[in-house]
């Protein structure tokens, strides 16, 4: 495989070619050539410029971590203030704003980001590929996010954060209710947040799309891809609802528009279906990549393969097709009519069929296979329990008349928190023991992790299952303080010491992650005998993911002598060589075919700038420097069309026949 | 005997190749999510009309002959870029940039008759809620038409410096894409806010 | 099998799902709550029969499509001479039948719990 193989090639080398086939070990001139063509320059520079998956995806998980641990010192402040019977430790307004802003960080800050983190990091890696298919789009999106969480934080020094909860419900955050830049904060948070998602979400879908290895047909593809590609395009889809909810109280509340204005025949309902068409795809957008993470991980702790891999691809699918249609079940309380709730009630129970056949799937392989208690084996455990006790609440609460009675309590926090940290944190935080060796090239303490686990799961059922029986008791969601009167001191005061111990045991794994980054065994490429693609690449994974792009052959590349389905077997070690500047293969969509050298483009400041400029603009909206506003607009605008300007080296524009291949991209 | 799977090993496309390239993705990926913010917008005007106690359209019926006029010039211009695909595809340079000139005009045209429309108005964004909901939804179309004809004069400016031929003309395919689809919405704009009325 | 075979299979019971919710949902709350005041008798005598006529039309359409992803399923994995499954390609096409399958089972039977809710409770009834 040297370079000048090329020349056989036919004339116009630069728009087709063959591309060459082989095989480029650790140290040998393609190896060195491939890492120095996808490189990140060192220094600020590649600090700012740099398109790697990887990196983004890191930035990814450590930003949206930050973001998990402010929203629980939010919680933590008002378990204390609940702890005890007429406390004031906080004023109501105060209250508001931390219930608010602790929710309004964990479900948009946390929960879908963090996820995101993962999947940026890993498609690629699990793909077989060496970049997402929109490189630059990928960094843009991340900072957008970070810029939007510093948008929405923005008020709250100054004792101005958003204060109507994080569904945010009109009349109380329309302008005559909420007459400060609290709710502004929030509104032109939310749209610029959503730009970001949107952008990720494209990039997935087109990812998985195009980029697969040869050879790795839709069937073959990992669950977890299967949840985040089910989570994109129902974010595509949903997402526009909550931007233009939001979009439309901005006007109401700074234009005079009269969507949700009850004096001039707006409708509050308006509201709470648009926000919920898209609330409740987004509760599963931020559970199925989650839920595909232990799909992935789990059967590798249990030594088989998962079963039923079909019916959980399917069960992915189909519960986010569902809950498009279940939007309702959050308004039963609405006074809408009563067949009008029923079919939405009978909708929501549907779920629990899919739901129930990801949990029999999971047992299953636990059963069937060999486990290997390793400290992910127990988060994955640990949420497969978590998972059953919220969503049978879950079923409870999509029945009508048991929702009349329960809406608006504990019961419901407590069911959401059993849905969202059993489904999301628990297999988040397990993600992270599983892949932290593929991240970081070390492994985490086992000790320490065994110990984060068991305390976070007891600390977690201490504090949350006593929210059930606050609910049944009567306590309402979102008061301040509550007199002893009420009979519910204990459930409140448990429910606190649960909280704080749960809080231990996230510094417990802190302590484990800041540990093993310094002094954790070193991993070597696949320390768990997993059977996925990541697996083969060295830890941490080179800037060129593959030296050679894969051909694979089954759902499991590195267990197929093992499992000996068939007598096909993927091809790791021989594959594309593409090095003719940033190069992948494209294929096509189902059968995984190749069909085109995708030029990607290198690093570049594009995205940074874009993101700011977006920002800025949003800035400019909040203060009203309509100036300002248009300015950043117009620089957008200019940084947009850079970007965007057709490059030769991407083979974007044409190129005079006489001209030579350069082996690196500007 | 195990078997290594192995492909044909034929020449393959390099870059952005028409509808192989995965802009061309990004921009159908764009139009859904596109489309679902005018799903919502109109799902928005139906909910808050179907309710609504007040005059509807404020006005009285709209006058239609303008609208009509207007939606034939957005719908030339939408053949037009086509036909400055066409050109490109088959060699036929200024054909391709002649398509465009016309394709943006038209597009222009279309913008200046929409504003006197809305000049035209005897209410505004905060007279009432009809009034909310016609300068929003027909605001967010023109939004649209305005990054359209930004894509497409940049289109037009690429194609006159040369910048492609019958092999590499993506950025055409996927700029024409973006606006037929801003030319589609504007007929599901047009039926609810025009002729829905009338019903 | 032909591609629009598949695309029925798979997304046939989904779709006669979906248009059943979007179409009985605004019917029915529409008709009971049309402006600021909830009714107590439907704005249309018939209300229920047209909610029965959607729900059965959908649950026609979903069955027809379980069909056509059962048949394409069993064509599929008809076994060969030597009584193993005869593959066609790397296992694609009998993976979306099988989806078809499944989802074909999930979304009939939405349709007829969605039927059930029209069935049991009476148009715009308080709840007592």
């Amino acid at each position: 495989m040297t370079f000048s193989d090329t020349k056989q090639n036919h004339p116009d080398s630069h728009l087709e070619r063959v591309p060459d086939f082989g095989c480029a070990p650790v140290g040998s001139d393609a190896e060195v050539r491939l890492a120095e063509i996808w490189e990140t320059t060192p220094g600020w520079r590649g600090w700012f410029s740099t398109v790697d998956h990887k990196t983004i995806g890191l930035r990814y998980l450590v930003t949206a971590f930050i973001f998990l641990l402010i929203g629980g010192i939010e919680a933590l402040i008002m378990r204390a203030q609940l702890a005890l019977p007429e406390q004031s430790l906080l004023t109501p307004e105060q209250y508001n704003q931390l219930f608010t802003m602790h929710g309004v960080t964990m479900i948009f800050l946390y929960a879908l980001p963090i996820l995101s983190g993962f999947s940026n990091y890993l498609w690629p890696l699990l793909l077989g590929s060496r970049d997402m298919a929109f490189p630059r789009l990928n960094a843009l999106s991340y900072w957008i996010f970070l810029f939007a969480g510093i948008f929405m934080y923005a008020s709250f020094p100054l004792g101005q954060a958003p204060n109507a909860g994080w569904f945010n419900y009109v009349p109380f955050s329309g302008p005559i209710y909420n007459t400060g830049p609290n709710i502004d904060v929030f509104a032109l948070g939310m749209v610029l947040l959503g730009i970001s998602t949107t952008v990720g979400s494209i990039n997935f879908i087109v990812s998985l799309f195009r980029m697969r290895a040869p050879g790795m047909t839709i069937n073959k593809v990992p669950i977890l891809v299967w949840g985040t590609l089910t989570a994109s395009v129902a974010n595509l889809i949903a997402i526009p609802a909550v931007s233009l909810a939001f979009f439309l109280l901005w006007l109401d509340r700074q234009v005079g528009t009269q969507f949700f204005d009850v004096a001039n025949g707006g409708k509050p309902l308006l509201w709470q279906h648009l926000f919920w068409m898209f609330g409740h795809p987004w509760v599963y957008a931020i559970v199925l990549p989650a839920m595909g993470i232990v799909s992935d991980a789990l059967p590798t702790f249990c030594r088989r393969p998962l079963v039923g891999y079909t019916a959980v691809a399917l069960a992915t699918m189909a519960t986010m097709l569902l809950g498009f249609q279940v939007w309702i079940h959050h308004m039963f309380a609405t006074g809408l009519p009563t067949v009008a709730l029923s079919i939405f009630g009978a909708a929501s129970m549907i779920i629990s069929i899919p739901s129930a056949v990801a949990v029999f799937a999971w047992i299953a392989t636990i059963w069937l296979g060999k486990p290997v208690f390793k400290t992910a084996f127990l988060f994955f455990a640990g949420f497969i329990f978590l998972f059953v006790v919220g969503g049978l609440s879950g079923v409870m609460t999509a029945a009508v008349s048991l929702d009349l009675q329960l809406n608006e309590t504990y019961f419901i926090v407590a069911h959401l928190h059993y849905v969202l940290l059993g489904i999301n944190v628990f297999p988040v935080i397990g993600g992270i023991y599983y892949w932290f060796p593929k991240f970081t090239g070390r492994m985490m303490s086992e000790t320490l992790g065994k110990w984060s686990f068991w305390v976070m799961f007891i600390g977690f059922n201490i504090g949350f299952f006593p929210m059930h029986i606050a609910g049944l008791l009567g306590m309402p969601r979102r008061i301040y303080t509550y007199s002893s009167r009420m009979g519910w001191d204990s459930v409140n005061m448990i429910t606190s010491i649960g909280s704080f111990i749960f809080a231990i045991g996230i510094l417990i794994f802190l302590a484990n992650i800041l540990i093993s980054l310094k002094r954790g065994a070193l991993a070597g490429s696949n320390p768990w005998d997993a059977a996925t693609l990541e697996w083969s690449t060295p830890s941490p994974p080179p800037a060129y993911n593959f030296a050679v792009i894969p051909v694979i052959a089954s759902r499991h590349p590195l267990w197929e002598d093992r499992l000996n389905e068939n007598s096909k077997r993927s091809s790791l070690t021989q594959g594309y060589l593409l090095m003719e500047g940033h190069e992948t293969l494209g294929t096509s969509p189902i059968d995984a075919e190749p069909v085109t050298i995708l030029k990607m483009p290198g690093d570049s400041y594009a995205p940074f700038f874009v993101g700011l400029f977006v920002s800025l603009f949003f800035v400019g909206l909040l203060l009203h420097w309509w100036y300002f506003a248009g300015m950043t607009a117009a620089a957008c605008c200019i940084t947009l069309v850079i970007w965007m300007w057709p490059r030769k080296s991407l083979a974007q524009r044409t190129a005079p026949k006489t001209a030579h291949l350069s082996g690196r991209s500007p | 005997m195990n078997k290594v799977i192995h492909f044909e090993q034929q020449p393959l496309p390099v870059g952005s190749d028409g509808k192989l390239s995965t802009g061309w993705w990004g921009v159908l990926a764009l139009i859904v999510t596109e489309g679902s913010l005018f799903g919502f917008l109109l799902f928005t005007y139906f909910y808050l009309s179907a309710q609504t106690e007040q005059q509807w359209p404020p006005e009285g019926l709209p006058n239609l002959l303008m609208p009509i006029i207007n939606t034939a010039i957005l719908l030339a211009s939408s053949v037009f870029v086509w036909v400055s695909e066409y050109g490109i595809r088959h060699q036929k340079k200024y054909w391709s940039i002649g398509g465009m000139l016309i394709a943006v005009v038209l597009g222009f045209c279309f913008l200046k008759i929409q504003l006197i429309e809305w000049g035209e108005k005897s209410f505004d964004i905060t007279s009432n809620l009809y009034g909310s909901l016609y300068f929003t939804i027909t605001g967010f179309h023109l939004f649209h038409v305005i990054i359209g004809l930004a894509i497409l004069l940049l289109l037009l400016v690429w194609t006159s410096l040369g910048y492609f031929d019958d092999k590499r003309y993506a950025a055409v395919t996927i700029g024409g894409a973006y606006w037929h689809f801003v030319d589609v919405v504007w007929l599901f704009v047009f039926t609810t806010l025009y002729v829905f009325p009338y019903l | 099998m032909s591609t629009y075979k598949i695309l029925l299979a798979l997304l046939g019971a989904p779709s006669a799902w979906f248009i059943q919710m979007s179409l009985s949902e605004p019917l029915a709350a529409y008709a009971c709550y049309p402006h600021q005041v909830p009714l107590t008798a439907p704005l249309w005598v018939d209300l229920s029969a047209i909610l029965i006529a959607i729900s059965l039309i959908c649950l026609a359409g979903g069955l027809i499509s379980g069909y056509v992803a059962w048949d394409s399923w069993r064509k599929l994995t008809k076994s060969g001479s030597n009584g193993k499954i005869f593959v066609v390609d790397e296992g694609q096409t009998q993976f979306l039948a099988m989806l078809g399958v499944m989802s074909s089972f999930i979304f009939i039977a939405a349709i007829v719990f969605t039927f059930c809710a029209v069935l049991l409770v009476s148009p715009c009834s308080a709840w007592t």
